[in-house]
């Protein structure tokens, strides 16, 4: 079966249900792996990490599945936003949704620094000092997901971005949540641009993805800091 | 150690976003078509303090209308994804000692906070 490119809908309708679609999908997912990571109705990490994984792993083979239907004139459109794409123009209205959404989930989440200061002890030494844990981590893993959902609906998956810069950031400032979470803002912000600029410049006039340049970088970079942490 | 107050906060925010600033700028100087550094960095600190309403006519629709909305869908995008990292790390359940956990919760409630 191909999907027929006559389904298409116009542009500036499309510029604004391709988000909206990624959007949705993401809340979807969101919402199984939260169901397949709880146990016995508490969160408990490792499972909730399994359950992305293999939540993750099955929305893969989706995809996969949905790019083999496609005609071959639209699959490298796909395959370029799949692996990161900032070129796209968006849409006034989406801009203001991206931004409300970033307000919201900022204060959401910067309202629990302190909080999170506190769980880096552990969650058994939080709650003794007052700490509502599991309040905590639904609400930070609720407005975390809901963000990274409205980001990747808007421009496709910019990978490593949000491994490396909180690490390096913390390696900066310190462990301070209430410190790191601005900085790995204006880090990340400064990662990206850069990434996007060498995008742009390092193979001109054609260009790269921006998800794929943050992957060469990003990749040797994670692995340092891995063993470094190891060591 | 010393305690993180809102002034220490701003202060280094404001160097973050000054060394963003000059990324963006760089950034925006970068591409086909040549830009002056030099008049674009002098533009853009007109608009932000706004002295001018408009980025030079010469270089006006390239910068406006192709490299800024990307740069700002950049910054936009990693506000929101930053949280992964942090998300990550907490379902991973990797403590770090903390030296400040126990003086949070002694302080006086309007202290708590920036303690």
């Amino acid at each position: 079966m191909i999907i027929e490119p006559h389904l298409a809908l116009r542009p500036e309708i499309a510029a604004v249900f391709t988000p909206l679609g990624g959007f949705i999908g993401a809340t979807l997912t969101i919402a199984a792996v939260y169901l397949l990571g709880r146990y016995h109705g508490d969160i408990d990490s490792k499972t909730l990490l399994l359950s992305g994984v293999i939540v993750g792993s099955f929305f893969s083979a989706m995809i996969l599945l949905l790019i083999t239907m496609l005609p071959s004139s639209s699959t490298r459109g796909v395959v370029y936003w799949l692996m990161g794409d900032l070129s796209t123009p968006m849409p006034p209205i989406l801009g203001w949704v991206l931004r409300t959404g970033f307000f919201a989930g900022f204060a959401l989440i910067y309202l629990t620094a302190s909080d999170l200061n506190l769980l880096l002890a552990g969650e058994k030494e939080a709650m003794h000092l007052g700490v509502d844990v599991k309040k905590v981590q639904l609400v930070v893993y609720l407005a975390a997901s809901a963000l990274t959902g409205l980001a990747v609906s808007v421009s496709g998956s910019i990978g490593y971005v949000g491994l490396i810069v909180p690490h390096l950031m913390r390696m900066i400032f310190g462990t301070d949540y209430r410190m790191l979470l601005p900085a790995s803002a204006f880090g990340g912000a400064i990662a990206v641009v850069i990434a996007d600029t060498m995008a742009r410049t390092v193979a001109a006039p054609s260009e790269l993805g921006v998800g794929a340049v943050t992957a060469i970088v990003g990749a040797p970079l994670f692995i340092y800091l891995l063993r470094r942490r190891l060591a | 150690m010393q305690p993180l107050t809102l002034g220490k906060v701003a202060v280094r925010c404001g160097i973050l976003a000054l060394v963003l600033f000059v990324v963006v700028v760089i950034a925006l100087k970068f591409g086909a078509v040549p830009v002056s550094l030099y008049g674009l960095a002098k533009d853009l600190i007109g608009v932000l303090i706004g002295r001018s309403s408009n980025i030079s006519s010469e270089y006006g629709m390239i910068i406006r209308e192709i490299r800024l909305p990307r740069i700002a869908l950049g910054i936009l995008w990693v506000r929101h994804f930053r949280w992964q990292g942090q998300v990550f790390r907490r379902c991973c359940a990797i403590h770090l000692p903390i030296r400040m956990c126990s003086a949070c919760r002694m302080a006086p409630p309007w202290d708590r906070y920036w303690l």
